[in-house]
């Protein structure tokens, strides 16, 4: 039998090393969110003075809303689809709507700032999937009233204390 | 000439950990940390981060691939043990830290593997920074550095066009140039632009084989240089934009 040297012995250590790491994260549990569940957010019945109706999550929004910190709601005034994600604290997870178009397959283009009626200030951008072109507007909005146009600004807001929560960021899209 | 076959499974085992290349090794490496790559597959499958890390991901194949011939048969042990502890705190990360940071330990612990078989004189600080980088990075960079890397344009942007004899001030990401607003919008952070920059180096100091000690006194004057080409570009933009006269101005 050859003589089992420290460094034969170092290697054996390592591969049983490598063998634990690779099936150590088999034994975690499953990524059930465990997270503190707020009080449902009151969800606005109108919008730019057009009653709005509740729809139902699809299956891609429903995946993302388990794990979700916070409540979502999707909306329509008609002719409008309004996505409503609300948060009481500073998360990564509230993505900027045009990482979840791309999510879902669309391509996101000619993205610009603009002022509304009320001079309210919103991101928009135009997404495209298989011909059907939409235009999509998103602003977050705080307690106060304030407003961000993106989420980088508003997460360094939120995380600093210079905006207070709930926050509710507010998604519109409407088929060009 | 005669071979010495070992009969005892022991000796069996040992003469295979032997023959194990160090490619092979580095693909036990990589398989103990399987998660991390399933996640990072997920990542670059769903969309919503641009694929940028697939070229730091090719980059590094062809180093890996023209210098595997020169890869030491026997590691250098510290560097050895620095990739098995990388490896086990990377599988820690996963029960305890977001799986981006998680991750970066394992893409670290891969670099110090390879590492610890790499020839003498090759540079190692590039590979791993294509390592890095060939991580799903750049939409989380927008979300964590988007808005401090603004506040750093609209500052340096307001400076330029005071010394331009220009009156401008700023408020947050929002500058008054003129008494009109010109807001610094989030594609003007430069994060691309600093990872294109960071990717350049890397590759360029991977394949010419510049030493670390260089590439670390280069590092702070890439980023600089890419931040501020993208800072040139939008003012650009902006006087562009300015001379067709919109209401606000956030470059795209």
């Amino acid at each position: 039998m050859r003589r089992l040297d420290a460094w034969w012995l170092t290697r054996a250590g390592l591969l049983l090393g490598l063998a634990a790491c690779a099936l150590a994260p088999l034994g975690r549990a499953g990524d059930a969110a465990s997270r503190e569940r707020q009080l449902a957010p009151e969800w606005p019945v109108a919008w730019e003075g057009r009653p709005l109706r509740p729809l139902a999550l699809g299956a891609f929004e429903a995946r993302f809303a388990a794990r979700f910190p916070g409540h979502i709601a999707r909306m329509t005034d008609g002719e409008r689809t309004l996505v409503l994600r609300e948060v009481h604290e500073p998360t990564r997870m509230l993505h900027p709507a045009a990482d979840c178009y791309r999510a879902v397959g669309y391509t996101v283009a000619d993205a610009h700032l603009e002022r509304d009626a009320q001079q309210q200030l919103w991101r928009c951008f135009i997404a495209e999937r298989e011909g059907q072109r939409l235009r999509v507007c998103e602003r977050i909005v705080d307690a106060a009233g304030a407003s961000f146009t993106d989420a980088s600004s508003w997460f360094w807001a939120a995380a600093l204390g210079q905006s207070t929560g709930p926050w509710r960021a507010v998604t519109v899209a409407r088929a060009l | 000439m005669a071979t010495a076959i070992a009969l005892h499974p022991l000796g069996r085992w040992q003469a295979r950990c032997e023959a194990l290349s160090p490619l092979a090794w580095l693909g036990l490496q990589a398989a103990a940390l399987w998660p991390h790559w399933r996640w990072a597959g997920a990542r670059l499958a769903d969309g919503s981060d641009d694929p940028l890390g697939l070229a730091a991901l090719a980059a590094l194949g062809v180093w890996v691939w023209r210098h595997e011939p020169l890869l030491r048969g026997a590691p250098r042990q510290g560097w050895l043990y620095a990739a098995g502890v990388l490896t086990a705190l990377a599988t820690l990360a996963l029960f305890h830290l977001p799986p981006l940071l998680g991750a970066v330990l394992a893409v670290l612990a891969l670099a110090a593997g390879l590492r610890s078989v790499m020839p003498s004189g090759q540079p190692w600080l590039p590979v791993a920074g294509l390592a890095v980088l060939a991580l799903p990075v750049v939409s989380s960079l927008q979300f964590y550095a988007g808005y401090p890397l603004r506040l750093v344009t609209a500052e340096i942007s307001t400076w330029v066009l005071q010394l331009a004899g220009l009156a401008a001030e700023r408020s947050g990401t929002t500058m008054w140039v003129q008494g009109r607003q010109v807001i610094v919008d989030a594609p003007c952070s430069g994060v691309q632009m600093v990872w294109m920059a960071y990717f350049c180096a890397c590759v360029v100091a991977a394949f010419s084989g510049v030493r670390d000690r260089a590439m670390l006194a280069r590092l702070p004057a890439v980023g600089g240089a890419g931040a501020g080409r993208q800072r040139a570009a939008q003012q650009r933009a902006g006087r562009a934009r300015s001379a067709a006269g919109a209401g606000v101005r956030g470059a795209a």
